[in-house]
């Protein structure tokens, strides 16, 4: 290992998402102040749960016009019809009806992701599967704590009319869903596990996107030691790879 | 039309000094990352203040942006490096805590991945002597590249050098800690970089 790449090791823990979150909205609030020829407030900090819901009414309100009129937050949301932009995925509709979801990070938030979805009336469900280590003579074995088998997808037909787009592109991974083609009962559902690997300082994410015919998952099925990561189905490497999503078989 | 995240950030810096609400764009692209990283250079106390004084002064000054750049990322950290340059007290204290930490537990991860974290950990306390004993400079840079993960290239920009300087830089701490590990790379493993 490079003596440079040691120097990570000393890395303090990052905060935890509530404080990063009311660090982030309160910075803004001092930065937007501005924009309006007040001058920087002086420091204040919010609670954690109220920065958090401020966070979330930040994201969902960005809405940023282009051809010379000015930028503005959404002045209300009649309809849901706005971009959102957080630092872990943006979501954003298409003249056309489409969604266009993109992961910027490869820790994403999924559970954020989740439940923005749900508040743009698509439903969704995520899981970040825990890894698990053990030794079994005298080898370490580390693996997701559990897998959800048989999940019960939509057809191919219906697969192919929700998800119009999926490909690796910018900074994270690109998909179009056409929530309008989402059979009744149906969600999207998204998944993750974060493999280490060797090389220090990067982590794997294997990352599974399909959809559902309902947003009831299987029970957990735990995972031993022998688990292989090439038994999952699409176990694919951050931010490399050549697919994202997981189709249900044409069969 | 709604501006999203394929519009370049030169684009939105460039409209903002007519539009000046666009550099939200920019705050909520990179705010994440700098709360971070000034974060862990100062900790929780001040990362409030100086990541809004980063975003103020990258506001004001967003006229001298340059518009050539890809990303505006290099630019925020190098901003960031001079907020954060203002508070060396507390960053003294925060380096003086890094000496004091003890290794990770490896209690879930034991990867081979947390295997070298486990050998960097034990390292820490040397590690966190040599990080407090470099030049200013030297430091801020080693601290973009393992803590921030910029690239040279963006260390360079960030800290208004040249690609060359940085390399040369780096392959100087290089020397000084693995002279203050013992004279040999204890990870034994692979060549170096750059």
């Amino acid at each position: 290992m490079d003596e440079i790449t040691m120097f990570s090791s000393l890395r303090p823990q990052a905060p935890a998402a509530d404080d990063a979150a009311a660090i982030a909205v309160a910075a803004r609030e001092r930065l937007t102040a501005t924009f309006n020829g007040r001058p920087s407030a002086p420091r204040w900090r919010l609670p954690s749960a109220v920065a958090a819901a401020c966070a979330t009414a930040a994201a969902v309100g960005l809405v940023l016009s282009s051809g010379g009129s000015p930028a503005r937050t959404a002045p209300a949301r009649t309809v849901h019809r706005v971009s959102i932009i957080t630092a872990d995925w943006s979501i954003k509709w298409n003249p056309s009806g489409t969604v266009t979801i993109k992961l910027l990070q490869a820790e994403a938030n999924l559970t954020g992701l989740q439940q923005t979805l749900q508040s743009e009336g698509i439903n969704a469900i995520s899981r970040v599967i825990p890894m698990k280590a053990e030794t079994v003579d005298g080898r370490t074995h580390q693996f997701p704590q559990c897998s959800y088998n048989n999940l019960s997808q939509v057809s191919l037909p219906v697969w192919r009319a929700i998800v119009t787009s999926s490909t690796p592109g910018g900074p994270g991974w690109t998909f179009v869903i056409h929530p309008s083609a989402m059979p009744a009962g149906s969600a999207l559902y998204f998944q993750e596990y974060r493999l280490h690997t060797v090389n220090m300082g990067t982590i794997n994410i294997a990352f599974r996107f399909t959809v559902l015919t309902s947003d009831v998952l299987p029970a957990c099925t735990p995972n031993s030691p022998g688990w292989q990561a090439t038994a999952q189905p699409f176990p694919l490497p951050w931010p490399s790879g050549s697919a994202l999503a997981s189709p249900p078989p044409s069969s | 039309m709604t501006l999203d995240t394929e519009v370049s950030d030169a684009e939105l810096i460039q409209r903002s000094l007519a539009e000046p609400e666009l550099f939200t764009a920019i705050f909520d692209r990179y705010s994440g990352e700098i709360v971070r990283y000034v974060h862990s250079r100062l900790g929780g106390d001040l990362a409030e203040d100086v990541t809004a004084e980063v975003f103020l002064a990258a506001f004001r000054y967003r006229g001298r942006f340059d518009s050539s750049a890809s990303s505006a990322r290099p630019w925020l950290y190098g901003i960031a490096v001079r907020q954060i340059g203002k508070h060396r007290r507390a960053e003294t204290r925060r380096l003086r805590l890094l000496r004091l930490t003890p290794a990770d537990p490896p209690a879930e991860d034991l990867s081979d991945r947390a295997a070298e974290r486990i050998s960097a950990g034990q390292l820490g306390p040397r590690l966190a002597a040599v990080l407090a004993g470099l030049r200013r400079q030297d430091r801020e840079l080693l601290l973009l590249v393992a803590w921030a993960g910029l690239s040279y290239d963006e260390s360079a920009t960030a800290l208004g050098t040249t690609v060359s300087a940085v390399k040369a830089r780096l392959h100087r701490i290089r020397v000084r800690t693995r002279a203050a590990l013992g004279g040999a790379d204890p990870m034994n493993e692979g060549p170096e970089n750059g």
